[in-house]
């Protein structure tokens, strides 16, 4: 399976699949046998979650999808989809042509970018450019003109042949983990069994701020409800309360007082 | 630099970080040595690599290292040090170590150790200021008592007296350390103790008062430097209304909309305060004005404040260079007495903001970690102190201010401009600061027409909704670029992944290249539980 990523370029080669991975298609998969394209593509499309839903359409090789990585996110922001606005199989929409052939060049004198050109964000038409303006500086403008400096640094590569850049934009910065589409979907499609087990399950409480823990309110086996105080974190001199994010029962308490803690450390689990 | 004798030979600064950085600048100005004193944490910081000497004092932990006045006195001996200034923050303020500088034969930048013990312990100025006259913030002026179920009755009645909201403060406080803001009756007790706690953690003393919370209020404070002599005077002003967690996220000199009869009033009471306190040295009296234009003293911080840059770019004076001055004996200087004389009609406008690594999105949770891309502004009329360079570590054992963004205009207009000018030209990668508040606050028709409060930064800033609009932005333009990339990414994602497998060891059964997904699934349930 290894020649599955070397795969990647060949955007309508959705048909590898890992040979462990779960699948909601039909039959037994045998370890190391691709399975015939055409058998993925149904198994996709007659899958019910809404993600798949939209895989139904052949998978532009091009398209890619953008996250917030966990460390960046505030809530459960999920990725956005951005994919080109020209594709073979969209030559319908009335839209394309004015994409990235069809763009007007403006004049001297006008912001640094050479087009107004045309994406496809979550499937819906936006005007967008983003323009180098040398190292790493970028100038992203809006269809109405509005114009954002943004820093884009080189970024990792993390398993899974997901790629983690750093974003900096009006103060803020993003760790934005990125993805190929067509990659992402075949991985849903091989987790999603697993996915749907563990729904309502154990929920993991980790630190998102590093400092030492200086009191533990819980014991394993004790309910809580939401809000309720778990632990207290000093951190830069100052002592943080962390609360229940919903009711349950502590499962495990996996730290004491006077433990340093990193972020992302499992504090808590509670089911 | 040599046309007058240096106040000292050799001075030691016992403190770290920006504040180092300054008073080692001041003492080199002035052809003075600078002695170092440095954490395990900080053993490569800027302040080390620019003193002369540099002494270790021991492992991270505050208590272990610089808030060792043992140590520190050692360190002084050891290297001849004639001096010490404290900078802000850590000994700065005890009483304690200004006396056993004295008693050292060492002199200690700063106020007499008495006065310390007078003014820095917020009861005692309390007092002090009632017993001259000087409207104090309503509230109580002995400490509470904290655990006991037997005066529970006695505190709540003292507290419906003062009327709630009230604030439950740390009498050896600052930084907004140990305080508590208590709402109702019945949460008085455990706001007693949890402020307590972290007092007795932050400062060594866990004595709390009750003070009446004036809403909404500005914070105002008067910069003072007074002789060995008896000389008293006041540099001017500072609005140092926008805070969070009681800490100042930005402060500006003068303070807006005061008329020159309500500056001259203000700078009174302060220089009452000092001339009945014996002040020497530098010291800021703390002031709140409430919203008929009243003002109530607060606190003195007998030391210098970290936001003193304001009042210098304003007033004209380098307050550090003045304190080793006064510390050497010397009258206040004629261009002093000079700028207290303008300090009512102030020609000029700056305006600081503190850049922290914090979160503003997360209610300003501290986010310590690795300074990666790092761009300060520059340009006319603009200052910036520091002690982080790409690359620094921000330790979470200290505080997280990481740079002070000073710009100094002739009018508050023009500085506005100025300061929304430097800070887009301001890059921090690596760990998320406080910049989107300060773009926010430079962009604010709020903060422009000069309607600043305490209560500013829970009504003008929304952190959620800017993290959420510039996360679009830049998922947005990643979408694009990678896009575009998306070729090359995909070369490179595939170069990756078989370099990983070219290092595995031959005949691993379990070559993490396998698939790159596969691997990722094992490390996720691998790493599910710390071992």
């Amino acid at each position: 399976m290894a020649e599955l990523m070397g795969n990647a370029n060949a955007g309508d080669d959705i048909g590898a699949t890992p040979a462990d991975a779960p699948t909601a298609a039909p039959g037994p998969a045998t370890a190391g046998t691709p399975r015939p394209a055409k058998n993925d593509a149904s198994a996709v499309r007659a899958s019910p979650d809404a993600s798949a839903a939209r895989s139904a359409l052949p998978v532009d090789p091009r398209a890619v999808r953008v996250r917030l990585a966990a460390a960046s996110r505030i809530g459960d922001e999920g990725p956005i989809l951005v994919s080109p606005a020209i594709s073979p199989l969209r030559m319908t929409n009335p839209t394309v042509g004015r994409g990235p052939f069809g763009g007007t060049s403006v004049g001297a004198g006008d912001p640094p970018v050479v087009a107004q050109r045309q994406v496809l964000v979550d499937e819906v038409a936006t005007e967008v450019t983003v323009q180098a303006v040398g190292h790493e500086r970028f100038v992203l403008v809006d269809g109405a003109g509005a114009m954002t400096r943004l820093v884009l640094g080189p970024g990792t590569a993390l398993p899974g042949g997901i790629r983690r850049r750093e974003v900096i934009v009006d103060g803020f910065r993003f760790e934005v983990d990125i993805e190929s589409d067509h990659i992402a979907a075949l991985r849903e499609r091989a987790t999603r069994g697993r996915a749907a087990s563990a729904h309502g399950g154990p929920l993991d409480v980790r630190a998102i701020i590093p400092g030492k823990v200086v009191a533990v309110s819980v014991a394993a086996g004790d309910t809580v409800i939401a809000g309720q105080q778990l632990l207290v974190v000093e951190a830069m001199k100052m002592q943080n309360e962390l609360r229940a994010p919903r009711d349950g029962t502590i499962d495990r308490v996996g730290v004491a007082p006077g433990v340093t803690i990193d972020v992302g450390d499992l504090l808590v689990v509670i089911s | 630099m040599s046309t007058t004798t240096p106040p000292f030979r050799r001075v030691l600064i016992a403190n770290r970080g920006e504040i180092a950085v300054r008073i080692i600048r001041a003492c080199h100005e002035l052809g003075m040595e600078a002695v170092a004193v440095f954490s395990d944490a900080d053993a490569e910081a800027a302040h080390v690599r620019m003193a002369d000497i540099a002494i270790r004092l021991g492992p991270p932990p505050p208590t272990e290292s610089y808030l060792r006045i043992d140590a520190v006195i050692e360190a002084a001996r050891a290297t001849g040090a004639e001096a010490i200034h404290p900078g802000y923050g850590f000994l700065a303020e005890r009483a304690a170590f200004a006396r056993a500088t004295e008693e050292a034969g060492i002199v200690f930048v700063g106020p007499a150790s008495a006065t310390i013990e007078a003014l820095g312990d917020k009861l005692n100025a309390r007092r002090l200021a009632a017993r001259i006259g000087v409207p104090s913030v309503p509230g109580t002026h002995e400490p509470a008592p904290v655990d006991r179920p037997d005066q529970v009755a006695d505190i709540v009645a003292t507290a419906e007296a003062i009327g709630f909201p009230l604030l439950v403060k740390a009498a050896a406080g600052g930084g907004g350390r140990g305080m508590r803001r208590v709402v109702r009756a019945e949460d008085l007790p455990a706001a007693l103790v949890s402020g307590s706690r972290e007092a007795q953690s932050a400062f060594g003393d866990g004595s709390v008062y009750l003070e009446r919370e004036i809403l909404p209020a500005r914070h105002i404070e008067v910069q003072l430097l007074a002789d060995a002599h008896g000389h008293v005077v006041a540099l001017g002003e500072r609005d140092c209304s926008l805070q969070r967690r009681h800490q100042k996220l930005v402060e500006e000199a003068p303070a807006p909309g005061l008329t020159e009869a309500e500056r001259r009033a203000l700078h009174g009471l302060a220089i009452r305060l000092g001339e009945a306190a014996g002040l020497r040295n530098a010291a800021t009296c703390e002031f709140l004005r409430d919203p008929a234009g009243g003002f109530w003293f607060l606190e003195v911080n007998t030391r210098l404040q970290v936001e003193h840059g304001v009042t210098e770019l304003v007033a004209g004076i380098d307050i550090v260079r003045e304190q080793f001055r006064i510390a050497a004996g010397e009258p206040l200087s004629r261009e002093v007495v000079a700028a207290g004389a303008r300090a009512a009609t102030p020609s000029s406008h700056a305006i600081e903001v503190r850049i922290s690594a914090e979160d503003p999105a997360r209610a300003f949770a501290p986010t310590p970690g690795r300074v990666g891309r790092w761009v300060m502004p520059a340009g006319p009329g603009v200052r910036v102190d520091t002690a982080i360079e790409a690359g620094d570590r921000v330790p979470p054992d200290y505080d997280n201010l990481i740079a002070k963004l000073m710009v100094h205009a002739p009018d508050r207009e023009a500085c506005i401009d100025r300061l929304g000018r430097a800070l887009e030209e301001t890059e921090i990668g690596g760990v998320q600061t406080t910049l989107p508040f300060h773009r926010a606050v430079a962009g604010s028709a709020a903060f422009r027409a000069g309607e600043l409060s305490t209560g500013w930064v829970a009504e003008h800033w929304d952190g959620e909704a800017a993290h959420a609009a510039a996360a679009r932005l830049a998922l947005l333009a990643v979408g694009v670029v990678a896009m575009d990339d998306g070729a090359d990414a995909d070369t490179r994602r595939a170069m990756a992944v078989s370099s990983t497998m070219a290092a595995g060891p031959a005949g691993d059964a379990v070559a993490p290249s396998r698939n790159a997904w596969r691997h990722g699934g094992r490390a996720a349930g691998t790493d599910r539980w710390p071992s």
